[in-house]
């Protein structure tokens, strides 16, 4: 796709300070986008959850060893019809489609560690999202209609 | 992300502003919300008109408060979110789990019960 905004990640660790490093580079570029091409705030916010979860999750989950994080990249375009977000990652295949595990029940005695919660608000954030295996990168494509 | 807090009472009001996003600020919200629970503490509040946003690394704090609280017999209340972050609430599950109130009068009341 043709992308208004690219970033590209390569951490080189798994830390909350790398995670936090990630996540202000994507907020800093949606709120880029939301002051240039008007893009609304509910849309940002949208944006911001589904990004943030699968970039952390991929940290989490997609590395090559436990240690190193895979490399990753964001691409945003924004046109008449609303925003298209790709997310990528060179991690392990792992569609969120069907690889996720079902959403938590956060109720008293069940195990929030399972996961699930990242991958179940992103499905509820987006109007479509689809997946693509691409030479050894997990490809996540979604779309947030524009509003009115 | 900041929390502030007040005490109304027994009840602690625990004001929850700006983005509790992963990573760092994860981190440090989950133990500035640990400590909201303190000794003496009769029901808690959280006000979270100023939160701009949240992700589910946030989340997963908030219902570990809920539910240290709720062992403790200490009931909680959510109040004032903004329509996005009520929206991940819904989402995931929380009307289950805690009661949410359009104003801060109304969870204190409710909890004060």
């Amino acid at each position: 796709m043709t992308s208004d905004v690219r970033l590209e990640f390569e951490p080189q660790a798994n830390g909350a300070a790398d995670q936090s490093q990630v996540l202000e580079a994507i907020a800093e570029a949606l709120d880029g986008l939301a002051e240039q091409k008007g893009l609304g705030q509910d849309t940002v916010f949208r944006a911001n959850l589904a990004v943030e979860e699968l970039v952390l999750n991929a940290m989490i989950h997609g590395g090559a060893s436990s240690a190193v994080p895979p490399r990753m990249d964001v691409a945003l375009a924004f046109g008449p019809d609303g925003l298209t977000i790709e997310v990528g990652d060179n991690g392990p295949a792992f569609n969120p489609l069907e690889d996720a595990p079902p959403a938590p029940d956060i109720g008293p005695g069940h195990d929030l560690s399972v996961g699930g919660l990242g991958i179940h608000l992103v499905k509820n954030m987006v109007d479509r999202m689809s997946y693509r295996r691409v030479e050894g990168w997990n490809r996540i494509t979604m779309a947030l209609d524009a509003k009115g | 992300m900041e929390i502030t807090t007040e005490m109304d009472n027994g009840a602690v009001i625990a004001r929850i502003s700006g983005r509790v996003e992963g990573g760092l600020v994860a981190s440090q919200f989950t133990e500035q919300l640990h400590a909201v629970l303190g000794d003496g503490v009769e029901a808690v509040v959280l006000d979270c008109e100023e939160m701009a946003y949240i992700s589910s690394s946030g989340l997963r704090a908030i219902i570990m408060l809920v539910r240290n609280a709720q062992a403790r017999k200490v009931p909680v209340a959510v109040c004032r979110m903004i329509p996005n972050v009520r929206d991940v609430f819904s989402v995931s599950g929380f009307d289950r789990i805690v009661d949410i109130h359009e104003t801060r009068e109304e969870a204190l009341r409710a909890v004060s019960e």
